[in-house]
């Protein structure tokens, strides 16, 4: 019958449909991987971006590539696209690779596996919250949204309350009020008048530019105070002042109280000596040596000091800017994941001499020279061995021994 | 030598012309919006297409050694995530080549404000700048 044999042809038709489109896609697919994998900077993120929409050819083309690759030689980028390509195979891949603190990438296996995360893997991304990495804490966030899990909003609340990064309390303070929590706005508006600078870097004018675009997400039109300048500055204090208002109305009238972290704290004075250390697996660490004798932990609206001894900073330039002397060249290594920046600075007036080691994903030996070994090693040895109960100079330790190799 | 004139004139008049003083931008404001591929363009962003710009900057991670061209970020740490299409600049120096060069560093010459795309219609760089460091 002819009403019979009509679904088989169609089925047939829809096959080799798909056949071909299939057949079109591979090489498209092949190209993206290449480009997300192997492009510049500015490519490889749309490029990767580009295959969840071919998802179907593109799970089992990186499955393949996986047969020869490790998930790690992929890259960042296509990591994080594999947890959002819909293959269970591959987001097993990302969780294991998350709980092994020697992968590069986990920040980007987070943020993959937070997009799209399930019910069933709430208590893994609860993990994540707990984690040293500031990238992979903010994934954890993330995930929370996506789950829409609410009754979770008290660990939120702990984030805000003391965690190191501004921009995970940034995404938590985000995510609360998004649930109706409206006062955590306040840490958001709090970072509009941050001025702080970590040597060349001016972090308080990003956390402005950052803080003016996610309350304008969260309120819904532009602000008046311009991120240029601090908020408390002649030309935004009125407008500030305003925008309290606004966010204290819609909190039902409460202001809450920001805990030191996130309170805009007093100027931290020039620092003449420092270290900036950014591993993807050891994390983020910043500290700096100022003047007046004090050790400065952290960068953001309120660092934590320390008092050295008197005389000890004067003692510390003079012997690294020492050891320093004979190098004649600054810079170290491959770019990559893992890098460290030693920061001197003789006259409080002039840019600050920086020297660098970076690494990509693998260990390589003997790449810090010996010169700045020494000086690393008279550094860490200045750095108390707890502060605030925490331990600090192992810590230190810990992380540069991942980026450049043991200082011994 | 009748024909030679017009060109003669013209190169007097070029020399004649007074040297444009470079605006000075912030790259923080370049990246301060949402791209998508063909949007259009905030007016403050497409209005410094062709001009004379300085700005200070950091030369991206993955810089070549010995290279004429590289990109550069507004922000050292890259603390806000991936950085965009709109949070690079590629840089073409005018003259001498260079390699990775840590901390921030001042650029100058004539910014081009435009999408270039690859055969895969990948955006390759929005903004291009001519010019040098110092």
């Amino acid at each position: 019958m002819a009403t019979s044999s009509k679904p088989p042809l169609r089925w047939l038709a829809a096959l080799v449909l798909a056949g071909v489109a299939s057949a079109q896609a591979a090489p498209q697919v092949d190209r993206l991987l290449e480009a997300a994998q192997n492009g510049s900077p500015v490519v490889r993120p749309q490029a990767a971006e580009r295959l969840i929409a071919l998802a179907d050819e593109a799970a089992p083309r990186m499955l393949t590539l996986l047969e020869t690759e490790s998930l790690a030689d992929l890259g960042q980028e296509l990591v994080e696209v594999a947890g959002k390509l819909g293959s269970a195979e591959l987001r097993e891949r990302l969780w294991r690779a998350l709980d092994d603190r020697d992968f590069p990438w986990r920040p980007a296996a987070a943020r993959g596996l937070a997009a799209s995360i399930q019910a069933f893997e709430r208590e893994r991304a609860l993990a994540w919250l707990d984690d040293p990495l500031a990238s992979v804490r903010s994934a954890g966030v993330t995930a929370l949204g996506a789950l829409d899990a609410r009754a979770d909003e008290p660990v939120l609340h702990a984030l805000l309350k003391s965690d190191s990064s501004d921009r995970v309390r940034r995404d938590a303070a985000e995510l609360v009020d998004a649930w109706g929590t409206r006062w955590a706005l306040a840490w958001i508006v709090e970072e509009l008048d941050r001025t702080d600078v970590f040597f060349d870097q001016d972090t308080g004018r990003a956390a402005r530019f950052a803080a003016t675009r996610a309350l304008e997400q969260r309120l819904g039109h532009a602000l008046a105070v311009r991120p240029e300048e601090p908020a408390s500055a002649p030309a935004n204090a009125a407008a500030f002042q305003a925008l309290r208002d606004e966010v204290k109305a819609l909190a039902g009238g409460r202001w809450p109280k920001l805990p030191a972290v996130a309170k805009v704290g007093a100027a931290v004075p020039p620092a003449l000596l420092g270290l900036e250390i950014r591993s993807c697996r050891a994390g983020e660490h910043f500290l700096r040596f100022s003047a007046d004798d004090r050790l400065w932990l952290g960068v953001g609206a309120n660092p934590t000091s320390v008092a050295l001894e008197p005389g000890t900073v004067e003692r510390l330039v003079a012997t690294i800017g020492a050891a320093l002397e004979p190098l004649e060249v600054d810079t170290w290594g491959e770019p990559g994941c893992d890098a460290e920046q030693l920061y001197l600075r003789t006259d409080p007036a002039a840019a600050p001499r920086i020297w660098r080691v970076s690494k990509g994903a693998e260990a390589v030996a003997d790449l810090r020279p010996e010169a700045l070994a020494a000086a690393l090693r008279a550094l860490v040895a200045a750095v108390p061995e707890a502060i605030d109960g925490a331990p600090a100079r192992r810590t230190l330790d810990a992380a540069l021994s991942a980026v450049g190799g043991p200082l011994e | 030598m009748r024909r030679l004139l017009p060109l003669v004139l013209a190169a007097l008049a070029v020399g004649a012309m007074p040297v444009e003083d470079p605006i000075e931008i912030e790259l923080t404001k370049l990246a301060d919006y949402d791209y998508r591929p063909g949007m259009d363009l905030p007016a403050s962003v497409a209005d410094l297409d062709g001009i004379r710009v300085v700005f200070d900057a950091y030369m991206h991670n993955e810089t070549d050694d010995d290279t004429k061209t590289f990109l550069v970020v507004g922000d050292a740490c890259m603390c806000a995530g991936t950085p965009l299409v709109n949070h690079f600049v590629e840089i073409t120096l005018d003259s001498g080549r260079t390699g990775y060069r840590p901390g921030q560093i001042t650029f100058e010459g004539r910014l081009s404000v435009s999408e270039k795309t690859d055969d895969l219609g990948l955006v390759e760089s929005l903004y291009r700048l001519d010019g040098n460091f110092f």
